[in-house]
């Protein structure tokens, strides 16, 4: 990094609100994503020596601010003791004893990019979205619509991958259910 | 088979989150062969991932900004840091 490079004033401005969005789609909040980017900003300022310019200054930011945001789901999850137990098993209703459907999966043959520009369709989603229990519903965000990889995931709310793919499943066949009984079926009754 | 379709649900998921192994894939693929609703929420998971690929895309694109007071305060902390 070259002597005029090394200033967190210009990171801002050059890259103050890609972070910021990066942030956002993760926590959901504006006031703590902003507060992420400062910490951001302010850990890569004291630790600018080891910017050894492999990545570009973009790619390093991001990937302390990942671990800002693995840090700050941990400290949640520890202060809120969001429950991680897997004891009771919703999917199970269904399925009969003997592990076939008892809820009958209509394949879908929409267009997913049409789908996506329907205001209707999208608000069923959030809906949909916001009916899974807490942990599952963040853990499926933040796989789905951040795009984040297992590692980080399993990571930041301590849990193993098996767990992980346990909370995905459960999650997508809630989804499933709920956006062919209110969209597929019902067009954007809710 | 016992459980077969619930154990082909969970597995179903599994396959957009990781690599399956050749048996999994061997014994999914078989149990399509002869299971409607299994290909059926098979093909409705993976028009779900493509939406949610969507909006990925979208939300990369859309012009939201860090608001100007927050990006100000940040500002001020950063010039008394150096």
């Amino acid at each position: 990094m070259t002597d005029k490079h090394i200033n967190p004033e210009l990171w801002l401005k050059e890259h103050g609100d890609y972070l910021y969005r990066y942030a956002l789609s993760r926590l959901h909040e504006a006031e703590l994503a902003a507060d992420i980017v400062q910490e951001t900003l302010l850990a890569a300022w004291r630790g600018h020596e080891r910017f050894n310019g492999d990545s570009t200054l973009r790619t390093w930011l991001v990937g302390i601010m990942k671990h800002k945001i693995i840090d700050h789901i941990r400290k949640e999850i520890r202060q809120r003791k969001i429950s991680v137990s897997l004891e009771s098993d919703p999917t199970s209703m269904h399925f009969s004893e003997n592990g076939s459907w008892q809820h009958s999966p209509s394949a879908w043959r929409d267009n997913p990019e049409a789908l996506c520009d329907n205001q209707e369709f999208r608000q069923v989603l959030q809906k949909c979205l916001s009916h899974l229990p807490e942990k599952q519903r963040r853990v499926f965000e933040m796989r789905e619509l951040a795009g984040d990889d297992s590692e980080s995931i399993c990571n930041a709310y301590d849990i193993t991958p098996t767990h992980l793919h346990v909370l995905m499943h459960r999650a997508r066949l809630a989804l499933q259910i709920c956006l062919q009984k209110h969209w597929l079926g019902g067009k954007g009754k809710l | 088979m016992k459980h077969a379709c619930k154990r082909v649900s969970q597995l179903t998921s599994e396959s957009f989150d990781r690599e399956l192994s050749l048996a999994e894939k061997l014994q999914l693929k078989f149990h399509f062969t002869i299971c409607g609703l299994c290909r059926s929420y098979h093909q409705s998971l993976t028009t779900m991932s493509s939406i949610f690929a969507h909006i990925r895309e979208q939300d990369l694109k859309q012009d939201i900004h860090m608001p100007a007071e927050a990006k100000q305060r940040i500002q001020s902390v950063l010039a008394k840091e150096k």
